[in-house]
């Protein structure tokens, strides 16, 4: 199955992983490179002694980024059917949705810039892994930072495709006043839970926005589009709470205490 | 009208001229026949409308089409000075009608009251779930952070429930405190096989699921600005109930219970656990139960 980001899961069964644990491997359809299968070592490996790094870019994190994952190695792994090109472009781009005035216009484009950052803080975290300026980072934790990239790109360019569906021109900037604070702690990170708790803010950030901003939504498209956002951002929270040792779930009603408002 | 012509009134005196009583006798036989020929084609076109009937059947009420009739009566009855303060408005015919052209269209119960009902529904279920988890002897006596959870996660449901509850009294419905019929019975049905851990997981989940997907269905039909605040606030929370089950179930699968604990040990987390939670980029509305499955009948 591949993502809309391109990113195609294989060598995993249903659990999401096979039985030894070990890394999923990743197919970039755009590149056109077969899986990566590696021989199982049984412990984690550290970052720094892994297979040739690779430099990153904004797109396609996920399929350049496996060969230099630190962590739990693959076993021989069986890909999945590419899927048809067709079936990935209707679902990149799905029906075509349009703000219906200004007041909604504003509220796509606050998405689409957060969306921006939040993809941008990923990537540089991935950048900051791989380099090792932060030290081991297990596993699960490179893994999510290259899912979580690839799917806030997804979200950054459904969001933009809204705006040029509404004859406006995509956004390629984050949002004002959040890239210094963000800057501030990336600088400030020693260890890859630093970078966790970044990422945490940064999706409470998004999520919260998005929950204030489906009252004031109108289309019934903006507000399923939102809705599903902000799902998958509060189950991005979930799993940076549960690496970083705390519980999952802390509020009984999701909260708006993070929204971005300019 | 039961009068026969020529009829006079108490005083004996003529009161209806007889060329206007000529009239009325007309217009009233025009009358008798129009209703007739009225009669004749009503009864002839319920074979159609019973067609019609039976192939909605079953079918969700679009929202939108709901809406805009209700709409529609609403203006009806402004422009007939029906509503309150109407000059038409009184008189037992105009309240009558008035009452008639007011009443919500579907069931005679708002769309966002039944959406907050099936929400309730569906919080029952899964607050009687995750009791009946609580019960069994491996979830009472085995890992403690499962247990942790179950219980959270049920008094949590609790709370969500109550704010639906409260959310369709506020709307003017009365709240649902029955489980959701459908998922009551799949509860029903798989606690005999409730053998161990990965079972309950598999049932929690499917719960959850249906609950995220379908307070996100619901998102857009609301209307109620205040109601979709509250189903996107809970939706939020039963989004994380799902992605834990899914990280828990993975877990369990690959053999690894030892780390469903809190805190974990994120380096021995096998890779894949840090995207299980989330397996599409857009969260789809697949298991969505639609507003009408857990309304008050």
């Amino acid at each position: 199955m591949t993502t809309p980001s391109g990113h195609e899961r294989s060598g995993m069964d249903s659990s999401g992983m096979d039985s030894s644990g070990t890394e999923p491997t990743a197919k970039d359809p755009s590149v056109g490179r077969p899986p990566i299968c590696e021989q199982p070592v049984g412990e984690a490996r550290l970052l720094g002694g892994g297979a040739g790094r690779t430099s990153m870019t904004r797109r396609g994190l996920l399929g350049v980024g496996a060969v230099a994952t630190v962590g739990l190695v693959a076993t021989a792994c069986a890909s999945a059917p590419p899927e048809p090109k067709s079936e990935q472009r209707n679902r990149e781009i799905g029906p075509k949705v349009t703000a219906t005035d200004e007041d909604e216009l504003a509220v796509v484009t606050t998405a689409a810039k957060l969306e921006y950052l939040a993809a941008d803080t990923y990537r540089k975290s991935h950048e900051a892994l791989d380099a090792g300026t932060v030290g081991p980072v297990p596993a699960a934790v490179a893994h999510y930072v290259r899912v979580a990239h690839d799917q806030h790109q997804a979200a950054e360019d459904r969001w933009n495709r809204v705006r040029t569906d509404s004859h406006h021109e995509a956004v390629n900037e984050p949002p004002e006043g959040l890239p210094d604070k963000v800057e501030n702690m990336f600088s400030a990170a020693k260890r890859w839970q630093d970078l966790a708790e970044l990422a945490l803010l940064v999706e409470q950030t998004v999520a919260d926005t998005y929950l204030e901003a489906l009252p004031s939504l109108r289309s019934k498209d903006l507000i399923a589009l939102a809705g599903s956002l902000q799902v998958i951002d509060q189950q991005h929270q979930a799993t940076l709470y549960f690496v970083l040792g705390r519980y999952p779930v802390p509020d009984v009603f999701q909260q708006t205490d993070y929204a971005y408002r300019g | 009208m039961g009068r026969e012509r020529g009829q006079r009134g108490g005083t004996g005196e003529a009161s209806v001229d007889d060329d206007a009583a000529a009239c009325l006798d007309e217009l009233i036989v025009e009358s008798r026949d129009l209703q007739s020929d009225a009669m004749r084609a009503a009864r002839a076109s319920i074979p159609d409308l019973v067609e019609v009937r039976e192939a909605r059947r079953g079918q969700p009420v679009d929202p939108s089409e709901a809406r805009r009739f209700d709409e529609g009566r609403r203006a009806l009855v402004r422009r007939l000075g029906l509503g309150a303060g109407g000059a038409a408005a009184s008189g037992i015919l105009g309240t009558t009608l008035a009452t008639l052209l007011t009443r919500p269209a579907a069931a005679d119960t708002p769309l966002d009251v039944r959406i907050m009902q099936t929400a309730s529904s569906l919080e029952i279920v899964a607050i009687n779930a995750y009791q009946i988890a609580l019960g069994l002897p491996f979830i009472a006596n085995g890992n403690p952070a499962v247990k942790k959870f179950a219980q959270t996660t049920m008094d949590q449901h609790s709370q969500h429930n109550k704010a639906f509850q409260s959310q369709a009294r506020a709307l003017g419905g009365p709240p649902q405190t029955a489980a959701n019929p459908k998922y009551a019975k799949r509860v029903q049905q798989a606690q005999p096989t409730l053998k161990a851990l990965p079972d309950v997981v598999e049932l929690a989940s499917t719960l959850e699921e249906v609950a995220t997907n379908t307070y996100l269905s619901d998102l857009a039909m609301l209307t109620d600005t205040k109601s979709r605040s509250v189903m996107g606030s809970v939706m939020g929370v039963e989004s994380q109930h799902l992605a834990t089950l899914r990280s828990v179930g993975a877990l369990l699968r690959a053999g690894k219970e030892e780390l469903v604990k809190i805190p974990t040990d994120a380096v021995a987390l096998p890779a894949a656990v840090g995207s299980v939670a989330f397996p599409e980029p857009f969260e789809p509305t697949t298991m969505a139960s639609p507003p009408d499955e857990g309304a008050v009948r």
